[in-house]
């Protein structure tokens, strides 16, 4: 398999790999607008470029986790036109990823529903938990 | 020009609605409750608690927003969508104005809030929520 490129976050006591093609920048959460009665995963809606809101979810919830996670960045992914994002407490780097052969099955606590983490990424200085963007979002 | 928009306060929201479907705006005085309503007003929804008399019919009085309440220093905005009125309380109404082009709520987002928002506009710097109207009004009827 071909190498990748990914970028890295952490979310709560989790780290998580996704590739970069599918981040389209990170911004700040300081705009963001609260849904009056929202729920859970959604976190609220942020302006967006133009006239465009952008729907902000909890990573840990759509991952069947509950959390109290405070940070304030939001990874922007999704369309140009229809954008979406989710918060994040730290951005990590860029890695490189050679393939398959650094992937092993993910057996953590977090839930695997709609086949969204690909996988456990095994690199020097510790394992990521590598996400498949489309999966995730794909509701 | 610009649509105008009735911009109100409701708990830590500011919400606009379209000014053309505003017929009143009263205090919380007007209030009665179930049991003072006059002989054969026949409320529609004998389950509420809360009326205010409007242009010649008795109508509901509910929040706006969830997590809100009426209180004596609510005002009641009275909204009329075609042949359909009710009365939302809100904390303050904060004035008549038109502001900037109305950002579309993202439809993703929708399946997370039973508030039936449009989009939002800006108004000082800040957004506005505005309400749609249409299922503001058929939700609040249970329809």
């Amino acid at each position: 398999m071909a190498e990748r490129r990914l970028i890295s976050f952490t979310v709560g006591k989790y780290r998580f790999a996704v590739p970069i093609e599918v981040v389209r920048e990170v911004v700040n959460m300081d705009s963001s607008v609260s849904v009056p009665g929202g729920r859970r995963p959604l976190e609220g809606i942020l302006p967006y470029r133009g006239n465009i809101l952008l729907p902000v979810f909890s990573l840990l919830d759509l991952l069947g986790v509950q959390h109290d996670e405070s940070g304030n960045l939001v990874i922007v992914t999704g369309t140009e036109e229809d954008p979406l994002g989710f918060r994040v407490r730290n951005m990590g780097g860029i890695m490189i990823s050679g393939g398959s052969d650094d992937i092993a099955p993910y057996e953590g606590d977090l839930s695997l529903s709609h086949g969204a983490i690909a996988g456990l990424l095994k690199k020097t200085g510790g394992e990521l938990i590598l996400l498949d963007v489309d999966r995730l979002f794909d509701f | 020009m610009a649509d105008r928009v009735v911009i109100v306060r409701a708990g830590s929201h500011l919400v606009s609605l379209p000014f053309v479907h505003i017929d009143e705006i009263l205090g919380a005085d007007r209030i009665e409750a179930l049991e003072d309503l006059p002989d054969g007003a026949a409320p529609e929804r004998s389950n509420d608690q809360s009326w205010v008399f409007s242009r010649g019919s008795w109508l509901p009085v509910g929040v706006l927003l969830p997590g809100t309440h009426i209180s004596d220093s609510s005002q009641i905005v009275v909204v009329r969508w075609g042949n359909a009125g009710r009365a939302f309380a809100v904390d303050q109404v904060l004035g008549i104005e038109a502001p900037g082009e109305m950002a579309a709520f993202p439809e993703r987002a929708n399946p997370y809030t039973d508030v039936p928002i449009a989009g939002i506009r800006f108004w000082k710097n800040g957004p506005v929520l505005e309400l749609d109207l249409s299922r503001l009004i058929s939700l609040d009827s249970g329809s």
